[in-house]
């Protein structure tokens, strides 16, 4: 078992297999080898470490992705952007909560985790215009209407097809 | 799951400095960059348009591939037609280079198609590009460079995109009167020195170019992979690449846009390694006559660290030498992780007979020697004619191989009248001894009644005994040119074997001659009779893929219910001797305690 403290001090209790699917506990366990010592989450509130334990409880057990995953940068490929059903009931939550996630299993190196929310949210774009876009998450627009212009007309390829 | 204790004190939450979590998270580049690498170019689009901070991240993927030259020569200048060819419309400004260049230097990766030849015709456009241009790169960060312009004269047009931090290098060589391929070589070298992956596509003999070719090979340093035509690795280019020190991958493709050389080069096949050859090869493909590759592999200096090897048979050999072939692969390639052992109507076409002679199957014997290989968990084995296997070979293979992962047992070969002796039974053995199995191609017979009937799933679990999910990791499974009489009750079948998501694939893989050439008039006939039913089979296969996902799903949830109500009665048999013990003891029990719990 291993002892996990928020940054709320709340502290969980966690089978070592499950927290061990967050890269960057396993490293850290590795580091301290066996103890009992706590291990200090200082950017993860209670709230979402429970989320998030979640997620590593009910996937414990699969296969992690090698870590030259993403060797592959450079090349051409299609992303898929799936969700599994499960992953997807579990994502379901409101925007902040969704992008706490994220930072979340960015910070503790989850990947597949990572890749559901940024799949989440680019799921939310897809099909919005800017302003759409800019609604969603209240983002201020810091173009001159002429330098929108601009970016605009010399990134026209989809029509061009 | 987990248990939660509560701390001394519970800090409470400070507010974010930099306002919701939404916008932080929507403010870092490497976060954005994740995000948008799931989306497509028209939302890459939309978000280009919504704040600085996103402009920047989703342009960079945007255009960090390129296949379109000439839409991207536009951001130039509009171009237009003229007595020869294409031109820019007016002469190029400075401004118009900023403009392009704040989009080309996001380019990674760089394909110049065909299109070019059509679109962006004569030589005007690049003169002016050659002229105006303010940086040598047009493509700075350029790492990957594909040309497939089938225009040999406008190959020398490519060097306009060369430079030394490309790694990656695909060509399409078309021969021109106008250009050598010797001085094309001496300009990749000499521009792109640090290319570690090669590709040349070419359909000529590959004599023509063999001395260029190998000093190529020999400029370039960091060659790590090279991809070449079929039928192309000669001797003297073999022993060239045997000297590159970093050179991990030899291959050859089929696929028709890597061209093809001519067999007659590689009839006379035999390269001399000195010591230290291939020092890290580690995936070796290539097209030979047996006994030449036996001779090559037998040999000094043949490189021990091979983890997958291909080797394309290019004439037909006695099974004995097929033998012969796997006992050396065991002993000279201790760490091989793959093997392709491949004959396939190419270039000689397969011949139908109606019967196979004794002296030409491929038995157990001859395939078993692969099981002296203890790494290997892929094995693909193509054949002109049926392999002789029996139900009990099937069974010995699986359970001495529990680690595989990938095995296709000549799934399509060339079939012969004769009824053949494996059925579904044989996926049996796979299932129970073979939990990684991930790929699985077999020939088999569905449609002459087995002597053995197929099992119930009863006596399936008896079969599989421990095994719980049979196939747990299975994605597809071959069936090549099996034949197949009645898709329900095969689909009834595999569903009880497949996981959900798991595909049925059918239909030959023979490379180029889709021709089926007989060996005697009587034997025309027969081909004749068989081709159609070959034919209706493929539907048949197809019709099973079809169903078998719906089957599986209502296994699945039958299973579940059961297991359900399983608990449910074990639940009441407890509850009932409880009842039972405590009636036991007498009434006075019961007065004592009140009331039964359960």
């Amino acid at each position: 078992m291993v002892l996990l403290v928020t940054s709320d001090n709340e502290q969980f209790v966690v089978d070592k297999e499950v927290a061990e699917r967050s890269v960057l506990i396993k490293n850290m366990l590795e580091d301290v080898g066996e103890s009992d010592q706590p291990i200090p989450l200082p950017n993860v509130s209670s709230s979402v470490l429970k989320k998030v334990l979640e997620y590593c409880e009910h996937h414990r057990g699969e296969p992690l992705p090698a870590a030259d995953a993403d060797a592959s940068q450079d090349e051409t490929r299609k992303r898929t952007t799936d969700i599994s059903e499960w992953d997807q009931k579990f994502i379901t939550v409101d925007q902040e909560m969704l992008f706490e996630i994220i930072l979340a299993a960015n910070y503790l190196d989850i990947k597949p985790l990572l890749d559901v929310g940024c799949k989440t949210v680019a799921n939310m774009i897809k099909g919005k215009t800017p302003e759409e876009i800019r609604k969603l998450f209240n983002i201020v627009n810091d173009f001159t209407p002429e330098e929108e212009a601009q970016i605009k007309k010399e990134n026209e390829w989809a029509e061009d097809r | 799951m987990f248990k939660m204790r509560r701390g001394a004190q519970a800090l409470s939450q400070t507010p974010s400095l930099f306002g919701t979590t939404t916008q932080r998270v929507l403010t870092i580049p490497e976060l954005l960059e994740m995000i948008f690498s799931f989306s497509d170019s028209e939302d890459l689009q939309s978000s280009a348009l919504v704040c600085k901070v996103w402009s920047e991240v989703a342009l960079d993927i945007r255009w960090r591939n390129v296949d379109d030259l000439p839409r991207t020569l536009r951001l130039l200048a509009p171009i237009e037609q003229c007595a020869q060819g294409h031109r820019f419309c007016r002469p190029l400004e400075p401004g118009d280079w900023v403009r392009f260049m704040r989009y080309a230097s996001r380019v990674r990766t760089l394909v110049v198609t065909p299109a070019i030849d059509k679109h962006l015709k004569g030589p005007l456009i690049f003169d002016e590009i050659g002229k105006t241009r303010t940086t040598m790169n047009l493509f700075p960060k350029l790492t990957w460079l594909t040309w497939t312009s089938e225009d040999g004269d406008r190959l020398r047009l490519s060097l306009m995109f060369m430079h030394e931090n490309i790694k990656r290098f695909a060509v399409l060589l078309t021969p021109s009167p106008s250009y050598s391929f010797q001085i094309y070589f001496q300009e990749i070298a000499l521009r792109m020195p640090k290319v570690t992956r090669l590709d040349l596509r070419f359909s000529f003999s590959v004599r023509d170019i063999e001395a260029g070719l190998c000093q190529l090979v020999g400029a370039l340093p960091k060659l790590e992979d090279i991809t070449l035509p079929k039928y192309t690795l000669t001797p003297k280019i073999i022993e060239a690449l045997s000297r590159k020190e970093n050179l991990g991958v030899v291959q050859f493709e089929f696929l028709k846009h890597q061209g093809g050389g001519d067999v007659a080069d590689v009839q006379e096949w035999k390269p001399v390694l000195r010591e230290g050859a291939f020092p890290v090869l580690y995936d070796f493909n290539v097209n030979v006559k047996l006994p030449d590759m036996l001779r090559f592999m037998n040999a000094r200096f043949f490189p021990s660290t091979l983890r997958l090897l291909y080797v394309h048979v290019i004439e037909m050999v006695s099974p004995q030498l097929v033998r012969d072939f796997f006992l050396a692969v065991a002993e000279k390639c201790p760490h091989l992780t793959g093997l392709v052992f491949d004959y396939s109507g190419d270039p000689a076409p397969y011949v139908f007979r109606r019967a196979i002679p004794e002296d030409e199957l491929l038995t157990w014997n001859t395939i078993r020697p692969v099981l002296k290989c203890s790494k290997l968990t892929s094995f693909q084995l193509n054949w002109a004619s049926p392999l002789a296997l029996s139900q009990a070979d099937i069974e010995e293979l699986a359970s001495s191989w529990p680690h595989l992962e990938v095995l296709f047992l000549n799934p399509g070969p060339m079939p012969t009248a004769e009824p053949y002796p494996l059925t579904l039974h044989a996926l049996i053995p796979f299932a129970k001894h073979c939990p990684n199995i991930r790929e699985l191609g077999m020939y088999i017979n569905t449609s002459d009644a087995p002597a053995t009937p197929l099992p119930d799933p009863a006596e399936l679990a008896r079969l599989l005994g421990l095994t719980a999910t049979p196939f747990p990791r299975l994605r597809h499974i071959y069936f090549g040119i099996s034949s197949i009489a009645d898709s329900e009750s095969v689909a009834l079948f595999l569903s009880q074997l497949c996981p959900l998501g798991c595909q049925v694939v059918s239909g030959v893989s023979w490379h180029d001659t889709r021709t089926i050439v007989a060996a005697t008039p009587e034997d025309l006939q027969a081909v004749k009779i068989l081709t159609p039913a070959i034919a209706a089979w493929y539907h048949e296969w197809v019709e099973v893929n079809h169903v078998l996902p719906l089957l599986i799903r209502l296994r699945m949830e039958e299973k579940k219910r059961r297991s359900e109500l399983e608990l449910e009665v074990e639940d009441l048999r407890t509850r009932y001797k409880v009842l039972e013990e405590r009636l036991g003891m007498g009434a006075g029990a019961l007065a004592d305690s009140g009331c039964v719990l359960l």
